[in-house]
């Protein structure tokens, strides 16, 4: 049976890999297993210089899924660097580094100076929804989303993730912008502008107001976009969104997914990534697939 | 820290609104005095886990008091004798074993929880704890801090003990005990006069905060508060933090 699959130029031995912001740089879930069996390992997104975050509450529970909005708090992309690369690089998996920024210049800086380094793929976040200036910005339109992405290509000698958000018009014309402007691999979907509120207080529960939906109540609309993207572009798609199970990862690349993330598994279950890789072969097993390959994009419809 | 499926042995009613629960389960590592539990709760959509103190724990077993708030805890009351929980502990940097010679101990309602362990820790001191409830029937491990230092079990209505707030309790040994240090847990308004009274006598003081959380083990940056202004995760740099690097 075979689980490898290829993005990238990378062969990840498993199609599993974490979601960004959920999985630190790595190290805490190391103490509960080898993270070095995973497929891939994304740390929590950085930018240039070390940011504090937003204050307040900034986790939320809803029924099957958490809000978040932790705004973004890294220690920036030096220490990163320093502190967290080398530590990630000595597991046997494919480590990818997630970015964000305010301008394009901001994003291109960091691009630049993560190319120097042996990481080994970028993941662009042009879709944080909890960063005030930013982000956002570029995400929401496709002329936005083209430019920041080719602007960063010039400067980036490593492959490239744009990561999209599922808060557009038309997932598809973002996919495509995002191509267009010479991203080597697409992931989506990032969280679901979402709000709660406090009763008791009459206040927003979450201290920045709104905070990005994930878990297994966003699936299905994860699973939506992830074909849409598929059949508007023909660079590889990593999907995610609420995967808790070695099925939902079948699933996600039946519609089109290359690779997939696990985010807020891990959070709940912090041997989520590894439980879902594991029982991989066992539902491979289940639906008679010899080989994950076989499983992309090749939903049968209509 | 590790993650157990545990059987529940006991899950009692101790008050109004509170329960005791019981956990079992092979090789329970050792626990610290003021570190936490992240437990599962039975509603299969409510996927977060909650953050309960660790009460006692030996090789085998482990307890907690907890408060029904919402759903979670609401859902945790059903549990019986051989239930299953998933648990993860233990979490957080629990408080220190320092050096000194007397030390004060001050709770508040459910916030007694963690404290029994922090004080039997700290055994080889003259331990004074000071224990606050709201009236008499929401009294709480009365016998048990018995056992850890010298209680003083305060009521807010008088019902019980000492009439008035646990800190009202502490200001009127001060003078005479002298304690060097002081380990707090409890509502915000009791720990933010803990640290006044600490403070100002340059007594050091540890009060272990509280905060949403989401992992538990310092991943995902959700259960942050600012400490010496910058934003720290309860669950690992905490819970405990010294009082004059918080609440400014
Ligand atoms: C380190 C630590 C130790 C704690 N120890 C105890 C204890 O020993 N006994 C006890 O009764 N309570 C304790 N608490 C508070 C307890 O975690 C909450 O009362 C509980 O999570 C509420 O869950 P729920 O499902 O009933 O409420 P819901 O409102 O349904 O919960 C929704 C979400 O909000 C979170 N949440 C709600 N209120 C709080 C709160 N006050 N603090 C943290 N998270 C909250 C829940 O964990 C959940 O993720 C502790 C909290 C922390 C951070
Ligand atoms: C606590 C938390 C922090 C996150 N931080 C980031 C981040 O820094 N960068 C990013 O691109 N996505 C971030 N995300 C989004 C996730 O990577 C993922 O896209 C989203 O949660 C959907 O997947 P899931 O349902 O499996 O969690 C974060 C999500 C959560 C829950
Ligand atoms: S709860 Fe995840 S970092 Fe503290």
């Amino acid at each position: 049976m075979n689980t490898a699959v290829k993005l990238c130029g990378h062969t990840l031995k498993n199609p599993i890999m974490t979601a960004s912001g959920t999985f630190g740089f790595g190290r805490e879930y190391d103490e509960f297993y080898d993270i070095g069996r995973l497929g891939g390992i994304v740390g929590k997104g950085l930018t240039l210089a070390p940011r504090e975050g937003n204050d307040g509450v900034r986790i939320a529970e809803t029924p099957s899924g958490i809000l978040n909005c932790v705004g973004l708090q890294n220690p920036g992309v030096e220490y990163f660097i320093e502190n967290e690369l080398p530590f990630m690089k000595s597991k046997d998996t494919v480590v990818v580094a997630n970015v964000a920024g305010s301008t394009v210049s901001d994003y291109e800086r960091i691009v630049e100076r993560l190319s120097d380094t042996d990481v080994d793929m970028i993941e662009l976040n042009i879709s944080c929804p909890n960063v005030k200036s930013g982000g956002m910005a570029f995400g929401v339109l496709p002329s936005g989303v083209e430019e920041v992405t080719r602007a960063v290509r010039g400067k980036c000698r490593k492959p490239l993730i744009v990561k999209l958000s599922p808060n557009v018009a038309n997932i598809a014309d973002n996919a495509k912008a995002a191509e267009l402007g010479g991203a080597d691999a697409l992931s989506l979907i990032n969280t679901i502008t979402g709000m709660a509120v406090d009763l008791k207080s009459r206040k927003p529960l979450l201290g920045n107001v709104t905070g990005g939906l994930s878990g297994p109540c966003v699936k299905p609309v994860a699973l939506r976009m992830v074909r849409q993207a598929y059949k508007a572009v023909s660079v590889p798609i990593i999907g995610l969104g609420g995967i808790e199970s070695a099925e939902d990862v079948l699933e996600f690349m039946l519609c089109g997914a290359t690779a997939v993330q696990v985010g807020t598994a891990n959070i709940h279950d912090p041997y989520a990534a590894l439980r879902i890789a594991e029982d991989l072969t066992n539902a491979m097993k289940k639906y008679k697939i010899t080989d994950v390959n076989e499983l992309i994009g090749a939903l049968i419809e209509g | 820290m590790k993650d157990y499926t545990a059987k529940v042995i006991a899950n009692e009613k101790l008050c109004d609104g509170a329960y005791a629960l019981m956990l079992e389960t092979e090789g329970m590592p050792e626990v610290k005095g003021g570190q936490f539990a992240m437990l599962s709760v039975p509603p299969a959509d409510r996927i977060l886990r909650r953050p309960l103190g660790i009460v006692t724990a030996d090789d085998r077993t482990c307890s907690f008091i907890y408060q029904i708030k919402g759903k979670g805890t609401e859902a945790l009351t059903r549990l019986t004798f051989g239930d299953t929980v998933e648990v993860m502990l233990p979490l957080g940097n629990g408080f220190p074993k320092i050096e000194c010679e007397r030390l004060a101990v001050v709770g508040g309602g459910f916030g007694v929880a963690p404290l029994y362990l922090a004080a039997k820790d700290n055994a080889d001191k003259e331990v004074r704890i000071y224990n606050g409830f709201a009236t008499k029937s929401q009294i709480m491990l009365e016998g048990l801090f018995s056992e850890a230092g010298k209680l003083t079990v305060c009521t807010d209505d008088g019902s019980y003990g000492f009439h008035g707030f646990p800190t009202q309790a502490l200001e009127s040994e001060l003078d005479e005990f002298r304690p060097q240090a002081i380990f707090c847990c409890g509502p915000e308004p009791l720990m933010r006069a803990v640290k006044r009274i600490g403070e100002s006598r340059g007594i050091t003081t540890y009060l272990s905060l509280e905060q949403r959380m989401g992992c538990g083990v310092g991943a995902c940056l959700t259960c942050t508060c600012k400490v010496a202004g910058h934003n720290k995760r309860v669950c690992k740099d905490g819970p405990v933090f010294l009082s004059t690097e918080v609440y400014e």
